[in-house]
């Protein structure tokens, strides 16, 4: 996962702008980006081996994506019950680190919980523990950003 | 550029697929609820060259005097579209002997078998048409007896299938070159693979045993003028091959005459003349066609002379 740590900045806000104005200019900015995780191999010189994020150049199946939302409070007004949903993206699988890091849904996002509490019913009524491979969204909470707050979510999954 | 965390999974995500992901955050604000939708970014999904090849053969192909048809598999395991250079190597070492190659095709009808003039066939050097990924193809290698093997001796031939638009290590990058507008990259297998299959001679041997017994007028076995000489020619093949057109001839003796229609094989007369049937004879000698005639066969042809 790659919750940064929070950088709380002091932004120039216009105290000036009214709530309405506020509201329509989106005081919340929602950035995605994608990079590409690259397997440095162990060396013979006793380095383990390590993942670098690098410029997505080449990506083929079996590669691992890093995806990343970045948001920022760049109004004057603290946010609260702040709530970032993102849908798996279709063609990838969700690792397993990531499936367990945060809440999920693995019904289109319906209903929400940690992983390990969801299960999944089969044909016959039976129900097996959810995997990462059953789930469709991911969500994070933040129950208040304070304005100038900004931080970034994530989570890695495997080209299919 | 190897960036793999993960077993392959099947053939993948197809090359030109588009990977897209974009977040929505919901909020509230001065006692407002607010909906805020991320970027959407965008990863095109480039071209994986992998291939598998495989003998299909389960076990050493018998190779006798005629043709022996060698079956390959050939299976691109990338997500893309790809043809693939074949190349055969019948001289490799730690065999008995190198088959020669007479030809390679792959099953274009599709029927798992090999159709002779019907199967195209792949010129030297020649790659194999698109192969979906995911698919196989069917291909076959023809070969024939070279050298002097013996029976039961095997000969191994190599086919190697490699990715036309390129191979090399892992993470191996050709620029632009990958179906769906994207790189191609080679994975794991390198975009290059083989597979051995085998041949066993068998190869038939003749061995021609004569004899004579003579009787004549006497009762006993002197060769006297008037005594009946009767010639016998046991012709057998041994191995596990089989000999074709074997035809066994003999020449009449000097001093002696041809008894007509004297002329057996396997106990059964023959007629002198050149007819339907496997011999003919005259005063100057015999001769029978056999045939084809198995391993572990054996035929006996008589004849008799008199002595002038």
């Amino acid at each position: 996962m790659i919750f940064k740590a929070l950088i709380a900045t002091l932004a120039a806000v216009s105290m000036a702008a009214p709530g309405a104005a506020m509201a329509q200019e989106k005081p919340v900015s929602l950035a995605s980006d994608v990079k590409l995780v690259r397997v440095i191999p162990a060396t013979a010189q006793g380095d383990a081996a390590k993942t670098e994020l690098v410029e997505p150049a080449s990506v083929v199946p079996g590669d691992t994506l890093a995806f990343s939302i970045s948001y920022r409070n760049a109004g004057g007004e603290p946010v609260t019950d702040f709530v970032i949903v993102n849908p798996v993206p279709a063609n990838v699988q969700l690792s397993d680190e990531s499936a367990a890091a945060s809440e999920v849904s693995i019904d289109g996002g319906k209903n929400w919980g940690m992983l390990a509490s969801l299960t999944v019913a089969d044909a016959e009524g039976a129900e097996r523990p959810a995997t990462a491979a059953d789930v469709t969204h991911l969500r994070w909470k933040i129950a208040l950003l304070t304005p100038g707050e900004s931080g970034s979510a994530g989570f890695r999954a495997i080209v299919r | 550029m190897l960036s793999v965390s993960a077993p392959a999974l099947a053939a993948g995500v197809a090359a030109g697929t588009l990977i897209e992901n974009t977040a929505t955050a919901t909020y509230t604000t001065g006692g407002d609820p607010e909906t805020v939708d991320s970027n959407t970014v965008s990863i095109l999904v480039d071209e994986l060259l992998d291939v598998e090849v495989s003998s299909l053969d389960a076990s050493a192909v018998p190779l006798g005097g005629g043709n022996a048809v060698l079956s390959f598999e050939v299976t691109n395991t990338g997500n893309g579209p790809e043809a693939f250079e074949l190349t055969v190597d019948p001289a490799l070492s730690g065999d008995d002997f190198n088959p020669a190659v007479s030809l390679v095709a792959y099953d274009s009808n599709g029927n798992d078998v090999y159709d002779s003039g019907v199967d195209t066939v792949i010129p030297t050097g020649g790659a194999t048409p698109l192969i979906d990924a995911d698919d196989s193809l069917r291909i076959f290698v023809v070969v024939t007896l070279a050298g002097s093997p013996a029976d039961g001796d095997t000969g191994d031939v190599d086919l190697t299938a490699t990715a036309a638009t390129g191979s090399g290590p892992a993470g191996t990058v050709f620029a632009g070159a990958g179906d769906g507008g994207g790189d191609a990259v080679t994975g794991t297998t390198t975009a290059e693979d083989d597979d051995i299959g085998t041949v066993i001679a068998e190869i038939g041997v003749v061995s021609l045993v004569k004899s004579a017994e003579i009787s004549n007028p006497n009762g006993d076995d002197e060769a006297v003028p008037g005594a009946t000489v009767t010639f016998s020619i046991v012709a057998s093949v041994s191995g596990t091959g089989s000999v074709d057109d074997l035809v066994v001839a003999d020449t009449i003796p000097t001093g002696t005459t041809y008894v007509a229609s004297s002329l057996t094989l396997d106990s059964a007369s023959l007629t002198d003349g050149a007819d339907a049937d496997e011999g003919e004879a005259s005063g100057a000698g015999i001769e029978v066609d056999l045939g084809t005639v198995a391993g572990g066969d054996s035929h006996t042809i008589e004849f008799s002379v008199t002595i002038d």
